[in-house]
């Protein structure tokens, strides 16, 4: 492979992928059924999760059954229409914390920092669409001044990087003043 | 997803059937002559030079005992500085002048097989006296000629007793790494399968209850670490047949580097692209979600139920209650045949 | 350290194994002997190691990674970059041959 031919593949690769910092690491064959290489970690594809969201909070008992009734008429559509404005961002669900149930946990998946606000930007213009309406009802069932955000991003990524925090969540952000 | 490789970066090169041991688990049921069919120092050579001009970049040499080859020497300083390589022996011909030697090929890391902690177990294994004490000088002469240096045991129902002891004297030598391998039936070992094989649970129990000494690494083949690694598996057998892993050599035959070049076996070989395509009944979810392959070890899973998308019994997820004790009397009529190039 | 003045390239008898289909490459230094995986972005920075300056370096990587790093970012990116293959024998200060 030329310098040249080398390069140009090297900028595809580039090009075509989420960013990761460079890394060098010693590859020490395992030997198992065969001197095997552990199969290498691929470039990160599109999909690749850079950051988690987690919301933590919990609901009222009175509201619990209309909450979980909610959630399973409503959750694969909003995973899906979520998913379809192809923008980086994934609901992945709402999970209750047994036994008691009350509290419960919502993540969304970004696929970068950029995501999270071009996903805000989207969801803002598209006022009247199912998959807006379909969160802030999410959101109204959220009336819990204990509410915990938690923000997980790659490890790997913050490798040389210094870290801007958020300080807000976006999505939450955008329904806080609408009741 | 499944990984893939255009072409492979390494290989694995068995260069003899020939040995100075008696192992009762030897998977080549090798001997002391050297059969007529075996790779001569000129091929060996030019297919290291074959290796290196398609950018393969690691060689893992074993045997067989490479040492027992009086022209091992030399193939080492061949490749030594152009490949990656790794060297599998017993150790039983290590003396530090050798050792020194190996340091100055270039060779970047050598397995050393000890078969338990203790004398009494390794050598009623290879069958030789005297041998424990000379694989723990061999350790000990490579570590000393600054050689990254990993011990491996075959593990069965002789030596799983002293695993932790075994683990504790890998550490005193001077070893990276222990390697804690599954027992295949191929060659000798299949023979006698009954006196060494362990059962699954019997197998579990050992892995799971290791306390290993800090610092020392484990490498191990049971679950979840008994991915399908058949996507990039390279191996060219002492006869010049490509088979793509050294546990497959009783059951492929992909092509002969005598005949044709070994990426010719890898584009084109029926069988050997079914292989790496990882395709199988059924995967266990750990395995592919860490490793992106499916369905564990192609050759025990073949060995096991004579289908080659059949589940790895050796898995614990996958076992299906297979009796890991107990060899199917087909593999015992004769050798299997190996399946020809045309991979039927 | 990484000196924007100096002129980086790989070292001599270094063997680069690209793997475009998994994004990354592998490096065998003879002289270690070690084997090396490279990401695609230390595969990047090796393959800029032509003996060009660090600015340049630095200045070609960014380039290829805008918007996605500024050049300060890429500035830093690179820097730890090369004195890590700097410290594993894959590249090396060389002459500037202008």
């Amino acid at each position: 492979m030329s310098n040249r031919n080398e390069l140009e593949i090297i900028k595809r690769l580039v090009s075509g992928g989420t960013h990761v910092p460079p890394s060098v690491e010693v590859l020490k064959s395992e030997l198992r059924s065969d001197s095997g290489l552990e199969p290498p970690i691929p470039p990160p594809p599109a999909s690749i999760v850079y950051v988690i969201i987690k919301w933590k909070f919990h609901v009222r008992f009175s509201q619990l059954d209309k909450f979980h009734g909610f959630l399973k008429d409503h959750e694969e559509q909003i995973i899906a229409d979520v998913k379809d404005l192809d923008l980086g961002a994934a609901y992945l669900g709402t999970y209750a914390e047994l036994p008691r149930c009350n509290l419960h946990q919502t993540f969304w998946s970004y696929e970068s920092l950029a995501a999270i606000e071009q996903f805000k930007a989207a969801l803002a213009g598209k006022k009247k669409s199912a998959v807006y309406k379909g969160l802030k009802q999410l959101v109204s069932f959220i009336d819990d001044p204990t509410m915990g955000m938690h923000r997980l991003v790659r490890a790997s990524a913050l490798a040389g990087l210094v870290t801007k925090q958020r300080k807000t969540d976006p999505i939450l952000d955008m329904f806080a003043g609408n009741g | 997803m499944q990984p893939k490789f255009e072409s492979p970066p390494k290989i694995t090169l068995s260069i003899t059937n020939t040995c100075n041991l008696e192992c009762a688990h030897c998977y080549g049921d090798c001997t002391k002559t050297p059969s007529a069919r075996e790779l001569s120092t000129d091929e060996i050579l030019a297919f290291i030079d074959y290796l290196v001009a398609n950018d393969f970049i690691q060689i893992y040499i074993e045997g067989g005992e490479p040492q027992f080859r009086p022209d091992f020497d030399r193939i080492l300083a061949h490749c030594g500085r152009k490949l990656m390589t790794l060297v599998r022996t017993h150790g039983t011909l290590m003396t530090g002048r050798a050792a020194r030697a190996w340091q100055r090929f270039g060779v970047g890391r050598v397995y050393v097989d000890v078969m338990g902690a203790q004398a009494r177990t390794h050598d009623l294994l290879t069958g030789v006296p005297g041998t424990f004490e000379k694989s723990c000088t061999a350790v000990r002469h490579l570590v000393d000629a600054g050689i990254e240096t990993d011990m491996l045991i075959i593990m069965n129902r002789h030596n799983v007793g002293e695993l932790d002891a075994y683990l504790q004297l890998a550490k005193s030598l001077g070893a990276t790494r222990a390697g804690i391998l599954r027992l295949y039936p191929l060659g000798r070992a299949k023979h006698r399968w009954s006196e060494l094989a362990l059962s699954a649970q019997e197998q579990d129990d050992a892995i799971a209850n290791l306390e290993p000494p800090a610092g020392l690494g484990v490498m191990q083949s049971w679950h979840p670490k008994d991915r399908n690694c058949c996507w990039q598996a390279a191996a060219v057998t002492p006869f010049g047949d490509s088979i793509g892993c050294m546990y497959l050599r009783e059951y492929v035959n992909h092509g002969n580097i005598r005949e044709v070049p070994f990426l010719d076996t890898w584009h084109h070989a029926p069988l050997y692209q079914m292989l790496r395509a990882g395709k199988v009944e059924e995967s266990c979810n750990g395995c592919h979600v860490r490793s992106h392959t499916r369905g564990g070890c192609r050759s025990t899973a073949y060995a096991f139920h004579g289908r080659w998308d059949a589940p790895d019994p050796f898995c614990s997820t996958l076992n299906q209650g297979v009796d890991l004790r107990v060899l199917p009397t087909r593999l015992l009529r004769q050798d299997p045949q190996p399946a020809g190039p045309t991979g039927t | 350290m990484f000196s924007q003045r100096a002129c980086y390239a790989k070292t001599r008898n270094l063997r680069v194994r690209p793997v475009p289909e998994m994004g990354i490459c592998f490096v065998f230094t003879p002289a270690t002997p070690k084997l090396y995986t490279l990401n695609t972005s230390a595969w990047l920075v090796l393959a800029l190691c032509d003996g060009r300056r660090g600015r340049a370096l630095v200045d070609a990587y960014a380039e290829e990674l805008a918007p996605q790093l500024s050049r300060d970012e890429a500035l830093g990116e690179v820097r730890l970059a090369v004195r890590d293959l700097e410290l594993k024998g894959i590249v090396a200060r060389v002459q500037d041959h202008g």
